[in-house]
């Protein structure tokens, strides 16, 4: 079996009342290329910012090269608002535990009897609890999980943004060479007096070879935002490259770009994943690239997972076709 | 390659020059000439503008707290440097205070005179500056986790807290309340302010060129990029504030040495907004543009402009316009005018030895086209 690189586990998002991520599942195993589709709105970026560390998810685990390194549970005031799996564990509201048992409890005036009825509640809560702690002991600790982005990221997950996010003001050089800053090992004085030269002089190469894989050597004096569309997508898959990372996620790396331009990034995506070993964990709304190179395919759709298999699955998933185009009211 | 060696020549071409002129100065000139003041108020200056620059221009956070912290670093320079002999008049509503040392005195007992004086001083200066940086690591905790006007305003508050704070009658035995602290030793020439100021500038533009100033520009241009490329935000924001706050302590001690008195009152938010103006004129991220601008403002406030009020400026006597005041508001006129043709400052983000570099063809064929 091959190793799991990614491993998403019961992750539900909630803004406040909002359910943007439903109980999201999903495993990314060494080296494959998994594309994570769904309509506009569907929670896409959502789940990669779970996944990053930019959002704390309500409630779900995130496991990364087989250790945990996000876990949360529904807390404060989303104890009473979740509403994802095993919603009745954590609502306050008695009324999602059993709608009967609370319609009885409500109606007892007696206050000895009602007593009763409410142990026998907790105490059914307190079995099912201990029921699941038994199937994952992981379950219900109190322990969160919730490390910021740059710790993930030097945990050796990188990401590049839907909307480009490249540091303008500074040369395509400089934008590689930043991002190799979290790998560096000299300290403030020992970089400030340069007596880590060696160390520097060693990214420095890195980033020419980085720039010559990715095809922007010539234009490594220019500033970032001065490059062509296409080419600052690149760059930013050069930086996100530049960390180190074991798993690359790519937000809609073809966004914006014409017929001609995917075609070359899904070139380039293959050839990089041989190149640095990686595992890619991809949203795209380009199907054609999805389809091209994707080894599997999760759908989402209002936040819930509709679908996961193999491109040709994908294609002919009947759940997928109606998330996409619609169904007919009266059908 | 032989590009950024042309540079290296010219930038240090300039800095011989530099050090040349003011130690021209220094030899034909007497020390209380105006031409020796201005030097070294404005070595000063330039000092505090650049590390106010590391934190407002070049890691993106917005603070006005450098005259707190310059206080702090006067307060401990006057405080360790004061003879003891003259400190009973000095502290006369204290009791003579309760520091009854003075570092320079110390040093010059096994170092000689003026060896052990300077070493005494210098050692001051660096307490002043360590203490500003601790203090910046403290107030650092709660504050940096504002963002742009708030960051200021509580940087702001804090300065002025600070300010309070060492006028507070019970700190007397230490600060001597808001009474003057005075009679300690300063730097005759203007060499040895320029080569001070000059050295600390050097370690703020290592470190800015460094792989910490590298991430300091990241945080500033894009912090969620910054922070998804690895670069811890609030260890490198901690980080910018305590450097910048060092090097405002030490600055603050040197303007201390520069006065020859030290009073909190002095120390007002007028006069963080007085470096702020520098930093702005100079170019928000430029180092040289921070230095030059402080040359011209010193020279202008302090020289060139005296005439305006008092009575005669250019050869041209007016007394009845050119009186107290008139100085402040030709000088905000001088200055709106740059603000106004210089959008990003003198130097924008360039360094001096960029001036080197020849526009790119391309952009001006750009132009052209639109």
């Amino acid at each position: 079996m091959s190793q799991q690189v990614l491993n998403v586990e019961n992750v539900t998002m909630q803004f406040g009342g909002v359910v943007a991520v439903d109980n999201l599942n999903l495993r990314i195993d060494q080296g494959e290329i998994v594309a994570l589709i769904g309509p506009n709105g569907a929670g896409k970026t959502t789940a990669f910012n779970v996944v990053t560390g930019v959002y704390q998810p309500t409630n779900g685990r995130v496991s990364f090269l087989g250790d945990t390194i996000i876990r949360n549970h529904p807390q404060g005031k989303m104890k009473k608002l979740y509403k994802g799996e095993h919603a009745d564990l954590y609502t306050a509201r008695p009324d999602l535990r059993d709608p009967e048992a609370l319609k009885e409890l409500e109606s007892q005036k007696d206050p000895e009897l009602r007593a009763k009825m409410q142990a026998a509640c907790d105490k059914a809560l307190e079995e099912r609890k201990a029921r699941l702690r038994a199937q994952d002991p992981m379950a219900f600790t109190d322990k969160v999980l919730a490390p910021t982005p740059d710790r993930i990221t030097r945990m050796g997950m990188a990401r590049t943004f839907q909307n480009i996010r490249l540091w303008k003001s500074q040369s395509v050089f400089d934008n590689v060479l930043t991002a190799m800053h979290c790998r560096t090992a000299g300290g403030l004085v020992s970089a400030t007096f340069r007596l880590n030269r060696r160390e520097e002089a060693q990214q420095r190469s890195r980033v020419e070879e980085l720039l010559k894989e990715v095809g922007l050597w010539d234009q490594r004096g220019e500033k970032a935002d001065a490059l062509p569309y296409g080419k600052q997508r690149r760059l930013e898959i050069a930086r996100a490259l530049a960390t180190e990372p074991k798993l690359l996620l790519l937000d809609e790396p073809a966004a914006g770009m014409n017929p001609q331009e995917t075609d070359e990034l899904t070139a380039f995506i293959g050839e990089i994943r041989k190149k640095f070993g990686l595992t890619v964990f991809l949203i795209e709304h380009h199907m054609d690239l999805v389809m091209d190179i994707s080894d599997r395919i999760y759908v989402l759709d209002f936040g819930k997972l509709i679908a996961e298999g193999t491109p040709a699955e994908i294609q002919n998933n009947q759940r997928v076709i109606d998330a996409y185009l619609g169904v007919a009211e009266d059908a | 390659m032989t590009k950024s060696r042309k540079k290296t020549i010219f930038l240090a071409a300039v800095l011989v020059v530099l050090l040349a002129a003011s130690l021209a100065v220094d030899l034909a000139l007497p020390s209380y000439h105006i031409a020796v003041k201005v030097i070294k108020k404005a070595t000063v200056y330039a000092l505090v503008a650049v590390s106010m620059n590391l934190l407002n221009g070049f890691t993106g956070l917005f603070s006005l707290g450098q005259a707190g912290f310059m206080l702090l670093g006067a307060m401990a320079y006057g405080v360790l440097t004061i003879p003891v002999a003259s400190r009973a008049g000095v502290y006369q509503y204290f009791d003579g205070g309760l520091v009854q040392f003075s570092l320079p005195e110390i040093f010059s007992g096994f170092l000689g005179d003026t060896v052990g004086t300077t070493a005494g001083m210098l050692l001051a200066l660096a307490v002043g500056g360590v203490l500003s940086a601790i203090v910046a690591w403290l107030i650092g905790l709660p504050v940096l986790r504002l963002k742009s006007d708030y960051l200021a305003i509580a940087t702001l508050g804090f300065a002025e807290i600070l300010r309070a704070f060492f006028q507070w009658n019970a700190l007397g035995p230490i600060t001597n309340g808001s009474n003057l602290l005075r009679g300690y030793p300063d730097f005759e020439n203007a060499t040895s302010y320029i080569v001070l100021a000059g050295l600390l500038i050097a370690v703020i533009v290592l470190m800015i060129n460094s792989t910490y100033g590298r991430a300091f520009k990241a945080i500033r241009d894009d912090e969620v990029a910054a922070e998804a490329m690895g670069i811890n935000l609030a260890r490198h924001k901690r980080m910018a504030f305590i450097i910048s706050s060092f090097f405002a302590g030490v600055g603050g001690g040197m303007l201390a040495m520069y006065n020859g008195t030290i009073a909190a009152a002095s120390f007002k938010s007028s006069m963080t907004y007085e470096i702020l103006l520098i930093v702005v004129i100079g170019g928000i991220g430029s180092i040289s543009g921070s230095v030059i601008a402080s040359f011209l403002y010193i020279f202008s406030s302090e020289w060139l402009l005296r005439g305006l009020d008092s009575g005669t400026f250019l050869g041209i006597s007016a007394p009845g316009i050119f009186k107290n005041g008139f100085r402040m508001a030709v000088f905000s006129v001088i200055i709106m005018v740059i603000v106004l043709f210089f959008r990003r400052g003198l130097m924008g983000d360039k360094e001096l030895p960029d001036l080197l570099n020849r526009r790119p063809k391309r952009s001006r064929k750009e132009a052209a086209g639109k």
